[in-house]
C-alpha cells in the first residue's frame, strides 16, 4: 500500500514537471521595442524572434498607453509576449521631446521586463530604425544592442540602460543622457546624445562635447584628443582621467579640476620629443580638453545638471544654498603624457 | 512533537536564518528614502532584538506555568506565523507568480512548516545546517554577481535628511526580524552554552543584510525606490551567464529560510502551550491557525503591510515591556500582601 501511494505521488509530481506553461514557438520572444508618440497615441514597433524560421520579424501596433499597444500585439500573432530577452528600447525623437516618463512606467512596473535594457533615441522615428534592412534582411537586434559598446570604444557617445536612466533622473541631479541613433547611407550609427531633464529632451550633445563631458566626469573610454603645438598636429590617446568638482557656495562658483594621463597616438613630425616639446604638447592638450569641456557645459541649457552639482549639494545637505543657473563653472585641465620610449627615437629634428 | 536536544552551533544557525530571512520581504513603501540610513537601522534593529530577550527571558523563567503566559505566547507565535506566511505570499504574488492563488501558497507553506515542526527541533536543526549552506552560497553568488552593476557615484552620505528615517526604518526592521520570544522558548533545547556563538551569527546576519542594502544603493541607486522589494530587484537585475536573472535563486533560498522560521515558531508555540497540559493534540492545536491564514488569504485585501507592521511592533512592545512590568508589579503586590 505504501509503495502504491508513493508511486501515485511520484506520477503526480512527474506530471507537474512541465517547466513552462506553453511551447517556445507559442511565445512572442521580444528582442527590441520602438516607441513613437504621434497624435496622442503610442505607436509601437517590436522586433520579435520567429523561432521556427530562425529570424527576426517586425510587428506594429498602437494604443493610448504603451501597455495597451504592447497588449494589442497579441491580436496580430495570438502569442503571449515575453520580455525577458528584450535587449533595447528605442524612442522616436518626437516621443523624447514630449517626455518619456509616461511610457517608462510599464517597464518599471512589469516584473518580467528587464531593467538592464539599453535605451536609444532615433533621430527620426523609432519604427524607421527597426525596419531598416541590409541585404534584404532586418538589421539584427544583436547588432543594435552591441552599439552600446561604442561608448567604451570611441569616447564620442554614451550608453545608458533603463535602470540607470531612472536612477539618474530621480536623483537630485534630475539629468540623464540618452544616445542618439541615426541612419546614414542606409547604416545605423550612434552620433550624439540627448540631454534629458525630468525625462524630457532639453538639448543635444555631439562629438567633442561628449568627449569633454566624459573627461569632466572621469569616465573616459578610448577617447582621443587632437591638438596643435608649434605648428605640429598630434593626437593623444587618453588612458585615465581623474576629475574633482569643488563647490564654493558663498561665491556661487564651481571649480572643476581634471587630470588626464595620455600617450601619443600619432604626430605630424618625426623625431625625438624633447622635454620642452612634451611640456608644450601637454599644455596644448590641456587647453584642448578645457575647450571640449566648455563645449559640453555651454551646449546644454543651464537647468540640466550634467556634472551632478545638485547631487553633490544634496549629499552635503546644501541644496538650498546654491542655484544651478547662477553657478559659474571654472575648468582647469592638466595633461600628463606618458614619456616611456620617447627618448629612444633618433634625433632628426632640425 | 519529538523533544530533542540541539547543539549551540545549531541553535546559533537558527538565529542566523531566522534573523536574515525577513529581509527579502522588506518593502520600499514601508522604508524611508535614504538607504544609507537603513544600513545603520539594520544594526539598531538587531541590537533591539537582542535586548528584548532580557525581559522576555525573565518572564519565561519566573512565570513559566502562569496560565496568562501559556495563552499570550502561543497567540503571539501564531500571529507571527500567519504574518510571516502572508508576507512571503505577498512577495511571491507580487513578483514571480502574479497569477498564483494566495490562499493556496500560504497554506502550502504552512503545511510544509508544520511538517518540519512535527519532526522536532533536532530534525529542524539538521535541515537548518543544509539551508544555511545553500543560503550562504546563494547569497554570496548573488552578491558577487551584482558587483558588475556597481556604480560608485551612487553613494549617499548617511543622515543627510536628519535622523527621522533612521528611527522609522529601525522600528520597521525590528518588527520584521524580531525572534527573541521564540528563541527564549527554544533555548531550553540547547544542551550547552551558546551566548557567544549566538551573538556571532546574529551579528553575521546583520552584516550580510547591511551589505545587501549597500549593494542595493550602489547598483540600483534611485531606481530601487521605484521597486517594491529592493532585495528581490537586486537579484532580478543581476545576470551571471548563462543565468539571465538570479531572482529564482533568491526566491528559493529565502523561502527555505522563511519556512524554517515558521517551523521554529510552531515549535515555540506548541512548547509553551503544553507546559502543564501535555494532552493537547498537536494537529488539533494548529487547525485554528490554518483556518485563520486561509480566511486572511482569501480576502482580497488580505494583508495591509502597514497594519501588519504596527501590530507586530505593538505586540513586541507588549511582550517585552508592558507584560514584564505588569508581572513585576503583580509579584511585588503579592509579596507585600504575604508579608
Amino acid at each position: 500500500m505504501r509503495k502504491i501511494s508513493i508511486g501515485i505521488f511520484l506520477m503526480l509530481i512527474i506530471g507537474m514537471l512541465t517547466a513552462c506553461d506553453g511551447e517556445i514557438h507559442d511565445r512572442m520572444l521580444i528582442r527590441g521595442i520602438g516607441v513613437d508618440y504621434e497624435g496622442g497615441f503610442y505607436k509601437i514597433s517590436v522586433r520579435c524572434e520567429n523561432v521556427s524560421k530562425d529570424k527576426e520579424e517586425l510587428l506594429n501596433s498602437e494604443g493610448e498607453t504603451v501597455f495597451d499597444a504592447l497588449s494589442a500585439l497579441s491580436l496580430k500573432s495570438g502569442s503571449r509576449q515575453m520580455y525577458a530577452d528584450s535587449y533595447y528600447i528605442i524612442f522616436g525623437k518626437e516621443t523624447l521631446k514630449a517626455g518619456i516618463e509616461g511610457c517608462l512606467d510599464f517597464f518599471i512596473r512589469y516584473f518580467k521586463a528587464m531593467p538592464t535594457e539599453q535605451l536609444f533615441v532615433a533621430e527620426g522615428r523609432a519604427s524607421d530604425v527597426l525596419s531598416l534592412k541590409k541585404d534584404d534582411e532586418l538589421i539584427p537586434s544583436d547588432f543594435i544592442r552591441n552599439l552600446k559598446n561604442s561608448s567604451k570604444n570611441s569616447g564620442k557617445t554614451i550608453s545608458i540602460n533603463l535602470m540607470e536612466l531612472i536612477s539618474l533622473t530621480d536623483s537630485p541631479a534630475e539629468t540623464a543622457l540618452i544616445p542618439r541613433l541615426s541612419i546614414k547611407d542606409e547604416e545605423l550609427l550612434l552620433d550624439g546624445a540627448y540631454v534629458l531633464k525630468n525625462y524630457k529632451a532639453v538639448s543635444l550633445l555631439e562629438g567633442d562635447a561628449i568627449t569633454g563631458l566624459l573627461i569632466a566626469r572621469g569616465e573616459i573610454g578610448l577617447s582621443s584628443v587632437t591638438a596643435e603645438s608649434d605648428g605640429y598636429k598630434f593626437t593623444l590617446e587618453l588612458n585615465k582621467a581623474d576629475s574633482k568638482l569643488t563647490l564654493d557656495t558663498e561665491n556661487n562658483k564651481a571649480y572643476l579640476g581634471v587630470k588626464v594621463k595620455a600617450s601619443i597616438a600619432s604626430m605630424s613630425f618625426n623625431g625625438t620629443i624633447r622635454e620642452e616639446k612634451l611640456n608644450e604638447m601637454e599644455k596644448a592638450a590641456s587647453m584642448k580638453i578645457e575647450e571640449y569641456i566648455h563645449k559640453a557645459l555651454t551646449s546644454y541649457k543651464k537647468e540640466a545638471d550634467l556634472l551632478g552639482i545638485n547631487y553633490i549639494l544634496y549629499r552635503e545637505n546644501k541644496l538650498a544654498e546654491m542655484n544651478l543657473k547662477d553657478i559659474e563653472i571654472n575648468v582647469k585641465a592638466e595633461t600628463e603624457i606618458d614619456k616611456t620610449g620617447q627618448e629612444e627615437r633618433p634625433d632628426t629634428e632640425k | 512533537m519529538i523533544n530533542n536536544k540541539i547543539s549551540s552551533w545549531q541553535f546559533s544557525f537558527f538565529a542566523f536564518i531566522s534573523f536574515i530571512s525577513p529581509f527579502a520581504f522588506i518593502r520600499n513603501d514601508m522604508l524611508n528614502n535614504n538607504i544609507a540610513d537603513t544600513v545603520f537601522s539594520v544594526f539598531a534593529a538587531f541590537v533591539l532584538s537582542v535586548l528584548i530577550s532580557l525581559p522576555i527571558n525573565f518572564i519565561n523563567e519566573s512565570f513559566k506555568d502562569n496560565i496568562a503566559v501559556r495563552i499570550i505566547y502561543p497567540v503571539y507565535f501564531n500571529f507571527i506565523i500567519t504574518s510571516d506566511a502572508l508576507l512571503v505570499t505577498k512577495m511571491l504574488t507580487n513578483t514571480i507568480i502574479p497569477e498564483g492563488n494566495p490562499a493556496f501558497i500560504s497554506v502550502l507553506m504552512l503545511l510544509v512548516a508544520l511538517y518540519g515542526a512535527v519532526k522536532g527541533v533536532e530534525c529542524l536543526a539538521r535541515s537548518c545546517t543544509a539551508i544555511s549552506f545553500f543560503f550562504i552560497v546563494g547569497i554570496l553568488f548573488i552578491g558577487l554577481a551584482s558587483f558588475q552593476n556597481f556604480r560608485k557615484e551612487e553613494y549617499i552620505i548617511p543622515f543627510v535628511n536628519g535622523t527621522t528615517d533612521f528611527y522609522n526604518n529601525s522600528l520597521y526592521i525590528f518588527s520584521l526580524i524580531s525572534f527573541a520570544p521564540q528563541f527564549i522558548i527554544l533555548k531550553e533545547s540547547v544542551k550547552e552554552k551558546f551566548r557567544l556563538k549566538y551573538i556571532l551569527l546574529t551579528f553575521s546576519s546583520a552584516l550580510i543584510a547591511s551589505i545587501f542594502f549597500l549593494l542595493v544603493q550602489y547598483t540600483l541607486g534611485y531606481y530601487a525606490l521605484t521597486q517594491e522589494y529592493p532585495f528581490y530587484t537586486l537579484s532580478a537585475v543581476t545576470n551571471a551567464m548563462p543565468l539571465k536573472r538570479l531572482d529564482l535563486i533568491f526566491t528559493f533560498i529565502f523561502i527555505m529560510a522563511a519556512i524554517l522560521r515558521m517551523s521554529l515558531s510552531f515549535i515555540a508555540s506548541y512548547k509553551t502551550a503544553i507546559r502543564s497540559d501535555k494532552s493537547i493534540n498537536k494537529f488539533l492545536f494548529f487547525v485554528p491557525l490554518i483556518i485563520s491564514v486561509l480566511i486572511l488569504s482569501l480576502n482580497e485585501n488580505f494583508m495591509k503591510e502597514g497594519d501588519m507592521y504596527i501590530i507586530r511592533l505593538i505586540s513586541l512592545v507588549l511582550l517585552s515591556l508592558v507584560i514584564p512590568i505588569i508581572f513585576i508589579v503583580y509579584n511585588k503586590i503579592k509579596h507585600r500582601r504575604r508579608s
